[in-house]
């Protein structure tokens, strides 16, 4: 018998039309219902830009530039943070240029690129005090990518590079001496958008806390176990604001030192990472949970040690499985920083409460709250919705949700 | 010949006489709490023998040879494999799982590696090889399993007939001294059963230690040399393909072999 041959539908079954067809449009309820959404968003949008480009006084925002980006710092060191800013963009050029064109580190690094890019142009046309030094950030940035693709051994170092990166960056901005060109800047000084990534990068070791909490929660050992669960159900029990307070006091007592000599960063800090590894905690057993039995008892009848079960087997798994919630939390944690005022630190969210109750804000009519918070609104929507995008890119190339 | 119940104890299925015993279980009895799940079980398997395992589901065929490896643990009687006995030591326990391979209804290949991963990562973590010589076997056991050009795919791309292949071959690497077998084609679509016994086939004929506990009476008519039916957590008879289908003795079996057969 003859197969019958594939023929093309009578009416389409995909495309953009087909789609507004069939969701917007299909039946008198859901046309109605499109039609009066649709009016409100147009109305909505209207006002935004209105208000945007027609009504609103940024020039606060404006004039304020420094201090939303690092606030204290001494306006003749600001090299140090941008050059700190600008290997950390090498390195990813690096990692970027190793990879493939369209890899997830490649997309995010040519996204930060793509916004230092849009502020070297701002910054060289406006503001005298950087006017080399973001394009120098931009070109440090495209020197690492350059390097990697032309010497694509590099990446052998680049852990070692990082680890360097994360210190020498620290003491460049910190300094030494009492003056010149490396003169110290005390901590209490940093501030703004530089503070909110420093304390954003406690994610980094919440990460293995938060793994061995899981794993040692799983433990046979009683005082393994009812340690990690108590510390993880007490962390979780109260909001970060209180534990950033409690830290700030609590911590120079644990540490038997005089409460002046801990920098309120360092409190913030610990706070932050304690409080992030208690919820990866959970994350990580909800992964563990989903990795099914049969992959530990395979791993176990080969003859592979409890350890290398977990390390190799197991946990690839269970963290390939939680990605989604992970980077939830990382994001929810970025925006998080803004809570330590709370401890008198001032970071990119605080320096636009202190903007917008300078005396020349409240001299515009009507305060300048408006576009102050606008403007680190979209700030901060611009790196989250980033770092979600990354998700959804680590998602698909892992193959999350897929069997 | 055929071994039943007798009124002196337990049915013991004893290796014969003059082999070289491979496993050994010597009274072994297992609860589940309550629930007395494996009697009195006496089993022997000497090296060469294909041992296979039939009986309805819940009589604790499945949990005896898990209990073999120690992914269960029995809480009566002796389990000697390959001259170490089975204890709570660590040591012989992994000493154990190195030397008895095992293949699962569902597989249970690592997703998050190639097939030729899954392959050489025991034998460089566990046995220590290098790469290049784990490399070299798995290859070689992939071809033997017949899906040499598969080795850099992943699982979740592979058939489930192709899948099992690749978790046999991985158990094959490590080159263990028995090859322990728990329901391997139960899971699989009916027209990809045969290329999975084709291969237990050649392993047997080759001389391979195995325990297969299974529904598929044609491998164990081709290849078995002898056949062990459980039910209820005891073993009820034991004999050779031969007789042992077509004249089983006890009722117990004669019921179940009238439904399957």
């Amino acid at each position: 018998m003859a197969m019958i041959p594939a023929r093309p539908a009578p009416v389409p079954t995909s495309g953009a039309a087909y789609w507004v067809k069939k969701n917007l449009f299909n039946g008198p309820f859901n046309t109605v219902l499109t039609i009066v959404a649709g009016v409100i968003v147009a109305w909505s949008l209207f006002n935004l830009a209105n208000f945007i480009f027609v009504e609103a006084s940024w020039g606060q925002v404006w004039k304020n530039m420094k201090l939303f980006a690092v606030y204290r710092y001494p306006a003749e060191h600001l090299w140090r943070p941008l050059l700190v800013a600008g290997t950390m963009l090498g390195l990813m050029g690096a990692m970027a240029g190793v990879g493939k064109p369209r890899s997830i580190i490649a997309n995010a690094y040519w996204s930060l690129m793509g916004f230092v890019a849009l502020v070297s142009v701002v910054a060289v046309i406006f503001w005298p005090s950087v006017r080399f030094l973001w394009p120098m950030a931009l070109l440090i940035g495209l020197a690492g990518f350059g390097v990697a693709k032309a010497f694509p051994q590099v990446v052998r170092g680049l852990s070692l590079a990082w680890g360097v990166w994360l210190v020498a960056g620290f003491l460049l901005l910190a300094g030494f001496g009492s003056g010149g060109a490396l003169g110290r800047v005390p901590i209490r000084d940093w501030g703004g958008f530089l503070l909110t990534l420093i304390l954003f990068t406690g994610i980094v070791p919440s990460f293995p806390i938060g793994i061995a909490l899981a794993l040692g929660r799983n433990s046979k050992l009683p005082a393994i176990k009812y340690f990690c669960i108590g510390f993880i159900e007490i962390v979780r029990g109260a909001p970060l604001i209180m534990w950033l307070f409690i830290a700030s006091l609590l911590l120079p007592l644990i540490l038997n030192v005089d409460a002046n000599s801990l920098p309120a960063i360092m409190r913030a800090y610990v706070a932050i990472t304690l409080f992030s590894a208690a919820y990866m905690a959970e994350n990580v057993r909800g992964g563990l949970q989903a990795v099914p039995r049969g992959q530990s008892e395979a791993a176990r009848a080969l003859g592979l040690s409890g350890w290398q079960t977990t390390q190799l087997i197991v946990l690839p798994q269970a963290l390939r499985a939680v990605i989604p919630a992970i980077v939830g939390q990382a994001i929810g944690l970025f925006k998080d920083t803004s809570l330590v005022f709370i401890v008198g630190l001032v970071d990119f969210f605080k320096v636009a409460d202190l903007v917008s109750v300078q005396p020349e804000s409240l001299l515009v009519t009507g305060g300048v709250k408006l576009e102050v918070f606008l403007f680190v609104a979209i700030i901060y929507f611009f790196f989250a919705y980033r770092m979600s995008i990354a998700s959804r890119q680590l998602e698909k190339q892992l193959g999350v949700g897929e069997r | 010949m055929i071994d039943a119940a007798t009124a002196t104890g337990p049915v013991r299925a004893d290796a014969p006489a003059g082999g070289e015993k491979v496993i050994e279980m010597i009274g072994v009895n297992k609860w589940y709490g309550e629930f007395h799940v494996l009697k009195d079980i006496h089993l022997s398997v000497n090296k060469g023998e294909v041992v296979v395992v039939i009986g309805p589901s819940g009589s604790g065929k499945s949990t005896l040879i898990r209990c073999i490896n120690r992914l269960e643990e029995h809480q009566e009687g002796k389990i000697i494999v390959d001259g170490v006995e089975l204890t709570d030591d660590v040591r012989a326990i992994d000493q154990i799982r190195r030397e008895t391979g095992m293949v699962f209804q569902s597989f249970n290949l690592f997703p998050h590696l190639t097939v030729l991963d899954n392959i050489t990562l025991a034998p460089t973590r566990v046995r220590k090889w290098k790469k290049s010589k784990a490399e070299e076997r798995a290859r070689y056991f992939l071809e033997k399993v017949g899906i040499p050009e598969q080795a850099n795919k992943f699982p979740g791309q592979l058939s489930g007939g192709q899948q099992q292949r690749v978790a046999i071959a991985r158990s094959l690497t490590m080159e263990p001294k028995a090859m322990l077998f728990d329901e391997p084609t139960s899971a699989l679509d009916p027209e990809v059963i045969g290329e999975v016994l084709d291969v237990m086939v050649t392993l047997a004929k080759e001389g391979k230690t195995m325990v297969v506990v299974t529904h598929e009476m044609g491998f164990a008519r081709e290849v078995g040399d002898r056949v062990i039916f459980m039910d209820a957590g005891q073993i009820v008879e034991v004999g050779d393909p031969d007789h042992f289908f077509t004249n089983p003795r006890e009722e117990r079996t004669r019921s179940f072999l009238s439904k399957i057969l």
